[in-house]
């Protein structure tokens, strides 16, 4: 190995992190909030600011630390491999997402004051999700097991049986998180602090559902694209196509379901106020 | 709709929670069939453990005040008119409560009766 070549593979890992570093260690910027509150259309006052503040510099922590992670991981997958230093965008994608579930799962707001005070409303998940967001996922999940036991019926394989195996656990673990944030005490003050407490479900929801579809979709594609090298009755053309698609659009459309501006809560929850 | 629940209380915050629901059920504030939250978002909201709320929700049953089923929550429950003769004891004892303590704050008959046609038109209607 020449060293040139040796500087190469030393400089990029580190040029990741430093540029992760410098990301993370800045704090969110004016712009950044006016941006979240013009998409949540939501006001922000000194009240609610510092929720939004939080929830921001939480997400874009363990969002940038996924992707330098993915990045890493990649690059270490196709050295270990080929013997050349390249990273996935794939990988950086997953990263993201990772971060992102991690990210939701830790997050926790302060509630403020000492008042015990809750609104007699249920949080429900269809309160903040459209049901594109929550159909894709499920047809997504249909789709690999519906082509995995007809695969199966061809005869036992491998990747036939842990791709829809990982999409169940994939599953568990984002309805887990989902449930969680759900949860997630309601802090008791004005309508304002309310209105930002909901829009960071709404979108903590939205980047779980874009979560789900990127991770199932990649999945869901690398069965099909297992069918078509396979054969055995399965038009393996057709099939090839759908899964390099599938490969290509699923993190896109992952990242706009996750980014999506949000809605605010149906009927009349806004109007319960803990006050 | 808020409930609260004051820590310093020596009242315990199951009975608290239950007693609130109660007074919101039957006031008719919260309707028949009514959905609650679920155990652990009152108690994430209320900074409760789950089991403080979860026994509030299992009294509120027992008494038949809410119903709870498996996939569709817990739901305000319709009304069981008590019998008559139970009925006619408990308006005797809160008509006895009344009672002394408009005795003992010294209101005349009509302040007692003005007071008690003021609140009941601010009941909201059934």
């Amino acid at each position: 190995m020449s060293g040139p070549q040796l500087t190469f593979i030393v400089a990029q890992p580190l040029l990741v992190l430093v540029v992760a570093a410098i990301l993370i260690a800045q704090p969110v910027s004016v712009e950044r909030l006016a941006r979240f509150a013009r998409r949540h259309a939501v006001t922000l006052t000194d009240e609610n600011r510092h929720l939004a503040v939080r929830y921001l510099a939480t997400t874009r922590r363990w969002r940038t630390a996924g992707v330098v992670l993915g990045i890493v991981i990649s690059a270490t997958y196709t050295w270990w491999h080929n013997r050349t230093m390249d990273w996935s965008a794939l990988g950086m994608f997953a990263g993201w997402f990772v971060g992102a579930i991690i990210a939701e799962w830790r997050l926790s707001l302060p509630t403020s004051g000492g008042r015990r005070v809750a609104s007699l409303v249920p949080r429900r998940l269809r309160d903040y999700l459209g049901p594109w967001a929550l159909w894709i996922p499920i047809g997504a999940g249909a789709l690999i097991f519906g082509l995995a036991i007809r695969g199966l019926a061809e005869g036992p394989e491998w990747p036939l049986v842990w791709g829809p195996l990982a999409l169940v656990a994939t599953g568990v673990v984002i309805v887990g998180v989902g449930r969680h944030v759900l949860n997630r005490a309601q802090p008791a003050g004005s309508r304002d602090l309310v209105a930002v407490d909901d829009a960071l479900r709404s979108r903590s929801l939205h980047v779980l559902a874009g979560s789900a579809v990127a991770i199932g979709g990649y999945l869901a594609s690398i069965v099909i694209g297992y069918l078509a090298e396979w054969g055995r009755g399965f038009d393996t053309g057709w099939l090839s196509w759908w899964s390099a698609l599938g490969l290509l659009v699923c993190p896109f459309v992952g990242v706009a379901i996750a980014t999506a501006p949000t809605r605010p809560r149906v009927g009349d929850a806004r109007t319960s106020v803990p006050v | 709709m808020n409930i609260e629940v004051d820590p310093a209380s020596p009242v315990p915050p199951f009975e608290q929670i239950r007693a609130q629901i109660v007074d919101l059920a039957t006031s008719s504030a919260l309707p028949v069939g009514t959905k609650l939250p679920t155990i652990r978002q009152l108690a994430a909201d209320l900074g409760l453990a789950p089991g403080t709320v979860g026994r509030a929700y299992r009294e509120l049953e027992a008494a038949g005040v809410v119903i709870s089923r498996v996939r569709h929550g817990t739901t305000i429950a319709p009304a069981v008119p008590p019998p008559k003769a139970e009925v006619r004891a408990r308006i005797v004892d809160a008509a006895r409560t009344y009672a002394v303590a408009v005795r003992t704050l010294g209101l005349s008959r009509a302040d007692a009766i003005a007071a008690f046609d003021q609140q009941a038109a601010e009941l909201p209607a059934q």
